[in-house]
């Protein structure tokens, strides 16, 4: 593969990456939807890629479980606490 | 959202008031605690918002985005916090932490295997912070880049760029499944 080619091959991934973020982002418009979904059939990767970033979801039992309990320090009369944002 | 702060307003509903507060409330305690980094703390900050929302009810309908105004209400809530307890002037983005942030794919949705799913997760895990917050605040929150850059207070090319820098950083780490898939179809 020559280097043009490379290259070109790489602004079009930058150009769906963009469209992407734009998509996610709620920031696309009609004609950049219709651009990325051409850009998509002719890369497949990518659009699995989309269907993997669209499926990404928070989990809150995760987030309570895994709270920094090192924040929290125990000094005999209670919990205090201590945050280096706030200074308590 | 709409039907319920119209009840909020002028029919001082508190069930209204209750359900809003339980749509809302998770994601303004984890974008609270970004910046407070610890529970009790971001409880108190996001309580705050929503008491002053109670008590300035009849001005709901001149609040343009009420979503970001209630982002903007906890920056705002936690960098008063911050500068009471600490007399400094305001914290900087960089400084939060978003350890407490977890987004997994839905296997569900979409098949791969298990060792994909954790590369992902890892690699979502390891977004510098700022990187992280703006991908979650779009991916799970549902903001659109616009009203992230207002929340946050920074433009919105910035945020632009920092949700193409966690795209491409998955499509780097995918790019062997990426290629596979390509292969397959």
């Amino acid at each position: 593969m020559s280097f043009f080619q490379t290259n070109k091959e790489s602004m079009i991934k930058s150009r769906i990456v963009e469209l992407m973020a734009k998509k996610i982002g709620k920031e696309a418009s009609k004609d950049e939807l219709d651009e990325l979904s051409e850009l998509l059939l002719k890369n497949p990767g990518y659009a699995y890629l989309l269907e993997i970033v669209l499926s990404l979801k928070g989990s809150r039992n995760h987030f309570e479980r895994d709270l920094p309990q090192e924040e929290l320090v125990d000094h005999g009369s209670g919990r205090q606490i201590k945050s280096p944002a706030f200074g308590r | 959202m709409q039907p319920l702060l119209h009840r909020i307003q002028f029919d001082n509903d508190e069930t209204a008031f209750k359900e809003f507060y339980k749509e809302n409330v998770f994601r303004l305690f984890q974008f609270a605690f970004a910046f407070a980094r610890n529970k009790e703390l971001s409880e108190e900050i996001v309580n705050d918002v929503f008491l002053k929302l109670w008590q300035h009810r009849s001005k709901l309908n001149k609040i343009k985005n009420i979503q970001v105004y209630l982002y903007v209400s906890v920056k705002n809530t936690a960098f008063n916090y911050s500068r009471k307890n600490t007399g400094r002037k305001n914290m900087g983005i960089e400084e939060i932490s978003t350890d407490h942030f977890y987004l997994s794919p839905d296997q569900e949705q979409i098949l791969m295997t298990d060792e994909l799913k954790k590369q992902i997760e890892q690699s979502i895990n390891q977004l510098p912070p700022k990187c992280k917050l703006v991908f979650k605040m779009i991916k799970e929150d549902g903001l659109s880049i616009a009203e992230v850059a207002v929340i946050l207070g920074i433009s919105y090319k910035t945020v632009s760029t920092q949700l193409s820098i966690a795209l491409k950083k998955l499509a780097l780490l995918l790019q062997p499944s990426l290629k596979e898939h390509e292969i397959k179809i």
